[in-house]
């Protein structure tokens, strides 16, 4: 692997295009359904609420990461809209039920994590991935609890537990509607943005 | 006589850099020499490199702490210094902005130890599994950060001067690997290493990595998913706000 000395001045938007748009096709290559550059100025967050990780739906497990990452939202928005460029993508799931749910994610986080790592040694150290759903459900779910919401303990899956474009306050629908462009963001039945990915690349 | 109306002097400026730095170098035309010569304390002390900043070079990025937690680090919530607890950007800022310049210094370590798969994971599981032996050794490199951070800041106390110091990566890994927690983490009884115990500057929010490209030096990203024979070296950095 070709691993990029890092820059001193920040990459120009040219150059950052391309490399985003790399991004997009090895996307594809490893088995994306769609994939898109965006721009992160467009990027709308929603007002989440804090819910301690305790309030969810019957029977849902929360993570440090979900339902809402347990550490500070206004930071975590602030970082995210220091980005330029994010890359967008969506696999489709293989068949349904809990096991080909989970198999899903569990190529949804593998893929999200080798972008941001591809991102990485090309030189944008600060290329930060999201997924979707629950990592715990794809990492954890035979534990007890997620052991990381334990002050003091750490994850158990470090470098691999992420939260999801959702938990972050971003709207999945909007995104996957800037994969269909010319389509507005589904509403309804309709609005199951299925599996995404993003990574902010710089 | 000579000496001890230096050590007065010094230490009146000394005092003045913890209510607000000002015009310190100007006042203070030691500063230059002694920052000199920390550089000869932090080269002959092990660093591979080490350069007199001006604390506007310091680079602060909200991105930097936010990629202690995604993908979270194995250190993340575990140390008393790392997020999502530590240092808030906004507290940085202020600590910074209070001084003018500072040492900044890295330690160049073998691409073997800090890259590949199995140093991952054996950092990942806290020195279990293979490869126990280099992941000792690059804790002696983490050390050696703390140390280089240490000694000039004690250099630095006795010239009158407030340093802040900073390390690199997890003081909890290296100092305290062997107990069950970060005792100033998690009991008021405070930490068990303070004299070596520093924030990385990466917990703070500094880009580190901007920070030595920015200075000259050839910094490369290491980790798990590269081969040790790709990149030429990994680089440890740490700081020293001096006055």
């Amino acid at each position: 692997m070709e691993v990029a000395r890092i820059r001193a001045t920040r990459t120009d938007l040219e150059r950052l295009k391309k490399d985003a748009e790399a991004l997009c096709r090895q996307a594809l290559e490893e088995g994306a359904k769609d994939a898109r550059v965006i721009p992160c100025r467009d990027l709308r967050f929603r007002k989440a609420k804090r819910t301690g990780g305790g309030r969810t739906q019957a029977g849902a497990k929360p993570s440090l990461h979900w339902p809402s990452p347990a550490y500070p939202l206004d930071s975590l928005r602030e970082g995210l809209g220091r980005y330029r460029l994010a890359v967008v993508f969506r696999l489709e799931a293989e068949g349904s039920g809990p096991e080909k749910d989970k198999e899903a994610l569990e190529r949804l986080y593998r893929l999200v994590s080798r972008l941001e790592s591809a991102c990485f040694y090309k030189g944008y150290h600060l290329a930060l991935g999201l997924a979707s759903g629950n990592c715990r459900d794809v990492f954890c779910s035979s534990e007890r609890r997620c052991q990381a919401m334990i002050k003091g303990k750490p994850c158990l899956h470090p470098n691999k537990a992420r939260p999801s474009i959702e938990a972050c306050g971003l709207d999945p629908a909007v995104l996957a509607a800037s994969l269909e462009p010319g389509r507005g963001a589904k509403k309804g039945r309709q609005a199951s943005p299925g599996l995404l990915g993003m990574v902010f690349v710089d | 006589m000579k000496k001890a109306a230096e050590r007065k002097k010094t230490k009146s400026v000394g005092l003045s850099a913890g209510t607000g730095a000002g015009s310190l170098s100007q006042e203070d035309p030691l500063l230059e020499g002694r920052l000199q010569e920390l550089l000869g304390v932090a080269m002959r002390a092990g660093a591979s490199d080490a350069k007199v900043i001006s604390s506007a070079d310091v680079v602060l990025d909200p991105r930097v702490r936010l990629k202690c937690l995604i993908p979270r680090c194995s250190a993340a919530g575990t140390c008393v210094h790392c997020p999502p607890d530590g240092l808030p950007l906004q507290e940085t800022a202020a600590v910074i902005s209070r001084y003018r310049k500072g040492i900044f210094f890295r330690v160049v370590v073998e691409s073997e130890l800090v890259s590949g798969p199995v140093v991952s994971e054996a950092i990942a599981r806290k020195g279990a599994g293979q490869n126990r032996a280099a992941l000792m050794l690059l804790g002696a490199y983490y050390l050696l950060v703390l140390q280089i951070a240490a000694l000039l800041e004690r250099r630095a106390r006795q010239w009158g001067y407030e340093p802040s110091g900073y390390g690199a990566g997890t003081c909890r890994d290296v100092l305290c690997l062997f107990q069950p927690h970060c005792r100033a983490l998690l009991t008021p009884r405070g930490c068990r290493h303070p004299d070596l115990s520093r924030p990385s500057m990466e917990s703070c929010g500094m880009d580190v990595y901007t920070m030595g490209a920015n200075v000259g030096w050839d910094i490369y990203p290491v980790g798990g998913s590269v081969r040790p024979e790709d990149v030429p070296k990994g680089s440890l950095m740490g700081l020293v706000l001096v006055a």
